[in-house]
């Protein structure tokens, strides 16, 4: 579904992202795991498109129609018309701008590039019952400003009924489990495992080995100082819960010799 | 130039009053003699006057302004759509006059039209207000009896046609709310030929008495042609325990000059002075209000919002007054701007001229752009860079849309301002900035 090739990123001038290899195919659920600082965000703000990062190197191969194509050429919008979907690690708050207006607005967008039939009001406020109830969420959350004055916990469900409306082929969640108490990470957690199929694919970038054990992860990947240094099995985000990164960054260092 | 557009207004109204003076009698020409004689001693302000620093007003009147605008028979459908109720109580002006065929009041507001009026707290003495009572033929009274609750909103439209092309307009309109009534009002100015964008003048003077534990709401909606001149007074006495609430609304006009003031004569007062303007081109819309606490236990609270695109250029200024003895006083001050082009301008001052210790005084200015990362997240979602930022403009406005208390007026308002935002250029502008830097 996506393949990035030896991707460098800067932002500001200096480079984050330093040589990525990752390959995430249909049907998979990938975690990324690494410290503070090492890329991850980064990494997911680049494949939605964030403007202020520059593409210096590699590319980033995403599937459209049964094609690959080099989503660089694509806006950060036509990437989520192509199903590419970016739940934030700080969710955005747009006060003036009512939660149902913003979902209607993207969903219907959505609807028109891919030549499905967009919906009026009422009958979205229908359609969106179901997504509210899955997620556990009260009705009133969709008459108010995007995010403002939500709970850390509330924006990131909020996140996640955004992705139940639109759907994606892919998403990218960005410490979705940070800021919320168990009760919280279970209600998001079957959300997500909800929307999966084999159709579509799912990158979770995380601290922690609890989410993990609610949505269990085909692949874990360690990113460190703008790099994969690490790849393996679900086991591995449990070694790293117990050992933390300390040897696998000095596993690295030394293998490169620097 | 300013000295030739004084002369030239001033040989305009002269020849102009050699007619008057056939029809009116002798002391109420004396009144309009007087006024012109006082702008005669003034002429028309410059910027080395404090209260026009950033306005050069002169310099968007065309040589060629004339008085005597042409009368028009419109049909009652034309007004029609620009009326929030269709029944509802209304005054028309057609060209700065007052047209009593499609006008209709219900009998708890009286309407007389006076020739001359010397009220002691009439219309401010300086250029324009002496201007505006040289040049009007009559002065409309506006009264609404007590304990009187008015639902619907009063309706005054003041509508221009192409045929208003080169005149000067001087609306007169004197509102009192007698105590313990409540109205709202929607004063709205607009032209018929706004896409021929005719260039005129309206000097408008609007005065508002709040009696005593009245509730006031006045709204103004400023539409006119974008090569249009708009100078306007509305000027508010605010009595014991009465609200008077002011929102303006700037869409229109070359020159926007909005004087808004608020006199607030006695304790408990309350005053509200809001409002909003969303410019483009070379459009200069310039806000000066004033709130002047006479009195101990009064308050005031003010946002006003800007929104600019391509070259145009905002100014506010939000003078707070608070007399030494008027203590226990809360003011509060707030002016945010959207810039939507690198080559707009805004000049946003607070002037406070606080004499008493007692009071509690906030103000702000904010001068911002759209949020990249607000943008980021819109678009992440599917929605397109334009839609996103039509979507921002339109959530910028919108907190400043909500201070007008009519739901009525709200709603008619709200998406003129809304669906405004299409004709804006927000994304060549920027693209052209980045473009000029490689
Ligand atoms: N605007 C910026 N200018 C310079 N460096 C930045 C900027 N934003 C983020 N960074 C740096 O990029 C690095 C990676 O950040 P991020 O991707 O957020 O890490 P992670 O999500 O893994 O914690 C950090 O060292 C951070 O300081
Ligand atoms: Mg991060």
């Amino acid at each position: 579904m996506i393949k990035i090739k030896d991707l460098h990123a800067n932002i500001e001038g200096s480079e984050i992202l330093r040589g990525i290899n990752l390959t995430v195919n249909a049907g998979e659920v990938h975690a990324i795991m690494g410290p503070n600082g090492s890329g991850k965000s980064t990494l997911a703000k680049v494949i939605a498109g964030h403007p202020s990062y520059e593409v210096t190197g590699g590319s980033i191969e995403y599937d459209v129609n049964g094609k690959n194509k080099d989503i660089q050429e694509l806006e950060p919008d036509e990437r989520a018309k192509e199903g590419i979907f970016l739940g934030f690690q700080y969710p955005i708050e747009i006060p003036g701008v009512t939660n149902i207006g913003f979902l209607r607005e993207s969903f219907n967008s959505i609807c028109t590039h891919q030549g499905a039939q967009e919906m009026e009001a009422p009958e979205f406020r229908t359609f969106l019952q179901s997504k509210l109830d899955l997620l556990e969420m009260e009705s009133s959350f969709l008459d108010r400003s995007v995010n403002q004055g939500f709970s850390g916990g509330e924006k990131k469900k909020n996140e996640i009924l955004q992705m139940a409306v639109l759907n994606p082929r892919l998403s990218l969640l960005d410490e979705t489990d940070s800021g919320l108490d168990i009760d919280a990470l279970k209600i998001v957690a079957k959300g997500v495992n909800a929307l999966k199929s084999k159709f579509n694919a799912t990158v979770l970038v995380t601290h922690y080995q609890r989410l993990l054990n609610f949505i269990v992860p085909d692949k874990v990947h360690v990113l460190y100082k703008g790099r994969i240094i690490k790849s393996g099995g679900k086991e591995l985000a449990l070694e790293l819960e117990k050992r933390g990164y300390d040897w696998l960054i000095k596993e690295s260092t030394e293998g490169k010799g620097n | 130039m300013s000295q030739d557009m004084s002369t030239h207004l001033i040989n305009e109204v002269k020849a102009f009053h050699k007619e008057l003076k056939k029809e009116y009698p002798e002391a109420s020409f004396n009144l309009k003699k007087n006024a012109l004689s006082e702008f005669e001693k003034l002429g028309l302000p410059d910027k080395k006057e404090e209260i026009w620093k950033y306005t050069n007003a002169s310099s968007f009147l065309n040589s060629n302004l004339k008085l005597g605008a042409p009368k028009k028979a419109i049909t009652p459908q034309m007004i029609e759509g620009y009326l929030i109720n269709t029944d509802s109580n209304r005054i028309v002006f057609i060209n700065g006059n007052m047209e009593s065929s499609y006008t209709f009041l219900n009998e708890n507001i009286s309407l007389s039209i006076k020739k001359e009026s010397d009220l002691p707290n009439g219309f401010s003495k300086d250029s324009f207000g002496l201007l505006n009572k040289a040049i009007s033929p009559e002065e409309i009274f506006i009264e609404i009896k007590p304990n009187f609750v008015l639902e619907e909103p009063l309706e005054i439209l003041h509508l221009t046609t192409l045929e208003n092309d080169s005149f000067i307009n001087c609306p007169r309109v004197h509102i009192k709310v007698g105590s313990y009534s409540k109205i709202s009002t929607l004063e709205h100015f607009f032209c018929e030929a706004y896409e021929k964008t005719p260039h005129y003048f309206v000097n408008a003077q609007t005065s508002i008495i709040c009696e005593e534990g009245s509730s006031v709401e006045h709204v103004k909606c400023q539409r006119d042609s974008l090569k249009a001149v708009h100078i306007a007074e509305v000027k508010a006495i605010v009595k014991k325990d009465s609200a008077f609430k002011s929102f303006t609304l700037s869409l229109g006009a070359n020159l926007a000059r909005n004087n808004i003031s608020s006199l607030l004569e006695d304790t408990w007062a309350h005053t509200n002075i809001h409002g909003l303007f969303v410019i483009k081109e070379d459009q200069h819309c310039d806000n000066y209000s004033v709130i002047d606490h006479k009195v101990a236990n009064t308050t005031s609270d003010q946002l006003f919002k800007g929104v600019l695109d391509e070259k145009s250029h905002g100014v506010f200024t939000g003078k707070v007054i608070v007399n030494p003895d008027a203590q226990q006083v809360n003011s509060g001050q707030l002016n945010k701007n959207l810039l939507l082009s690198k080559s707009a301008k805004v000049n946003t001052r607070p002037i406070l001229e606080i004499e008493a210790d007692d009071v509690k005084c906030a103000h702000g200015a904010t001068i911002g752009q759209i949020d990249e990362n607000q943008a980021f997240y819109l678009r992440t979602r599917g929605v397109s860079e334009r839609k996103a930022q039509e979507i921002l403009c339109q959530a910028f406005v919108q907190e400043a849309l909500d201070q007008i208390s009519h739901i009525g007026i709200r709603k008619f308002v709200s998406p003129l301002v809304e669906n405004y935002f299409n004709q804006f250029k927000i994304l060549d502008e920027k693209t052209q900035g980045a473009n000029d830097g490689n």
